[in-house]
This record gives structure tokens, sequence and C-alpha cells, in this order.
């Protein structure tokens, strides 16, 4: 091989690799977060009709944009959990839908914790789902497991299936769903830790860490 | 023609399997980090994490480095040993390679609806060796022919 000729193998490599970057950090969704105005972190305020564990007046605000179908979500799960039940002081926590559309019972999944929520009995629905991920999955008719979740929990299961099927259940969905799309949400969990979003923490430790920060700034 | 084959012809096919061999143990190395990897509407996390990206718990890009290599290998030795027997080994695994590119392409975006960058790329450089090795086929026909 000549100079020229390693010259046109390098160059071959370094081309490809140059196009492969552009078009990857092209469809990349990253950048749209730092696009966030005021107006759209004050969607990460806590609102009246959120779902909160917590403090809802502590310094350290955690938004979870979920879905409950989501193996990643399950997998984070526990460790929220943990981290929130830790500090029920310090933390306000609040787990918003987001139903992706690759999963079938991503939706029903949500109604049905929303229909518990009506009952009071939001997080303990919340923590029933994630536990039996599993179980309904990939069940064809899942309302029936959740039916039994209600019972477990013993809701009045008549109020459960008509708040699970009613269009306020779906109204908060879209609602949710909505604002996620302003704050750029594409993925499951994504965290956001007093208005801003974080990338998803690979330990327990990072995750405290993110948080202490917050509470200190 | 000759000229191309010359100069030109082995440094880009080398080029494009070492590309595909950086792409594919690229891929393999983010399927073996053990992350869960978070769900997402589009893009390479939902196809790299759907039932069609291993086979029996073998990442498929692991055998797309795997591929790789053995084109770089078959590629060396026919260059070095001038034997004809490499360039049929060639053909037929470059061809294997682009048939198996086609069908992931259509897996990603008939089946999951999501295009992952790197996997398209893997099935670019998989296509350019395969149309690169029809290119020096037809040439060297001609050549034992004549």
């Amino acid at each position: 091989m000549d100079v020229k000729q390693v010259g046109i193998f390098v160059g071959v490599i370094v081309i490809l690799l140059v196009a492969m970057y552009i078009m990857v950090s092209f469809s990349s969704p990253e950048g749209n977060f730092s696009e966030m105005d005021d107006e759209d972190r004050e969607l990460l305020n806590i609102r009246d009709d959120d779902f909160v564990k917590g403090n809802p007046e502590a310094s350290v605000v955690i938004v979870e944009y979920s879905d409950f179908q989501c193996p990643a979500c399950a997998s984070y799960y526990p460790l929220v959990k943990f981290l929130v039940e830790e500090d029920l002081d310090g933390i306000a926590f609040t787990y918003r839908y987001f139903p992706l559309p690759q999963f079938e019972n991503a939706r029903l999944s949500s109604r049905a914790s929303y229909a518990a929520g009506n009952q009071g009995r939001f997080w303990e629905m919340h923590d029933l789902i994630f536990d039996m991920q599993d179980e309904w999955a990939r069940e064809s008719d899942a309302e029936e497991l959740f039916i039994g979740y209600a019972e477990d929990l013993d809701l009045n299961i008549d109020q459960f299936i008509e708040d699970m099927n009613s269009s306020e259940a779906n109204n908060r969905i879209n609602k949710d769903l909505s604002d996620a799309s302003v704050l750029g949400v594409n993925s499951t969990p994504t965290f956001f830790v007093n208005g801003e979003k974080i990338s998803n923490p690979e330990s327990y430790e990072e995750f405290k860490s993110i948080i202490d920060n917050a509470r200190n700034e | 023609m000759n000229k191309f084959i010359k100069g030109y012809f082995w440094p880009v096919f080398f080029a494009v399997a070492v590309f595909g061999v950086i792409d594919a143990s690229f891929l393999t190395y983010e399927h073996f980090k053990g992350e869960v990897p978070p769900c997402a509407i589009e893009g390479c996390e939902e196809v790299l994490s759907s039932v069609y990206s291993e086979i029996m718990g073998i990442p498929i890009s692991l055998f797309g480095v795997f591929f790789y290599l053995a084109v770089l290998l078959l590629g060396i030795l026919f260059l070095y040993r001038k034997r004809i027997f490499f360039l049929h080994l060639l053909f037929i695994l470059t061809a294997l390679g682009f048939l198996v590119s086609l069908a992931l392409v259509y897996i990603q975006i008939f089946i999951i609806e999501a295009i992952c960058i790197y996997c398209m790329f893997s099935a670019l450089s998989s296509t350019i060796l395969f149309l690169l090795i029809i290119m020096l086929y037809n040439i060297q026909s001609y050549k034992f022919n004549n």
C-alpha cells in the first residue's frame, strides 16, 4: 500500500464515521431540553391533580414521566421508591403518564392506577402494577387482572371499573402526554428534578447526590 | 476500470469492512453494558431492546462483528494468495450479509417502526461490500475467461 491508498483507506472510514455521527446527533432528541422556557418549566410544578408522594411543599420536586409497561421504568421503580420513602419530608415525588404506543397495555394500566387514585390508593396500585408487570404486560385481557389488584386493595370495584373506563382517566393521560411533548420527553423513564431534566442515574448514590445538590441550590 | 481496481478498490473495501467492525462492536458493547435501556417512542433503544435484537441470547450485532472480521480476513487472503476460491467465499458471505441486512431494515421499518442509525449504517456497509464484490467478480471472471 502506498501513501495515497492509506489516505483513501483512512478517509473512507472517517467519512463514514462522521456521516453516522451527524445523522445520530440530528435524530437525537437531547437538544430539545435546552429550549425549555419558564412557561414550560411551570409544567414541572406540582399540580392539584398530581398524585404526590412525600411532602408536596418540599424543596425537592421530582417529576417522573413513566410507562407502567416499560421494563426500564419497572427497574427504576424500586430505586425511586426507596429514595422517596427514605426522605418523605424532604421530597415531593409525582408520577405522570407517558404510555408508549408500542405497549398494548400501557394506557390501560395507567387508567387502572388513575381509578385507584380516585379512591386515594394511587401509590399502592402504582407499586402493585410495577411489581406484577410480568403478569399483565402481555395479557390480552389485562383488565381482569387490574380488577383483581383493585380487589386486593379492597377498593370499591364498581367505582374502580367505572373510573378506569372514564373519559376523565383518558383526559388526564392525554394532558400528561401533551405536557410531556412540550417538555421534549420521548423516552421513559424521564426524570425532572426541580424543573431540570436529568439523565437517568445509574446508581442509588448518583440519584441521591442529584437530589442533595438540588436541595442545596 | 483496472486502474480503479489497482489504486482504490482495496483501500475502499477494507475501509468499509473496518467501519463495519467498529460499528457492530459499538452496538455489541452497548448491548452488554448491562443497563436497562430506556423505552423510547422511536430510535435505537426501541430497536436494540426489541425481540429482534438477538437470536438465542446472542445479540445480532455480535454476528455482525464476526461477519465483518471474516470479510476482512477473506479479503486479505484473496489479495495475497490470488485464489479465486476466496473470492467465491467472499461473494457468498457478502451476499448473505446483504440479504440479512435487507431483512433487518425491513424489520426496523415495518415491524418495529423505528430506525436505529447505527444499524442502518451497518446495513449500508454490508451493501457496499456486496456491490464491491460483484464488481470485482465481474472483472475477475472477465480476466479468467479471456
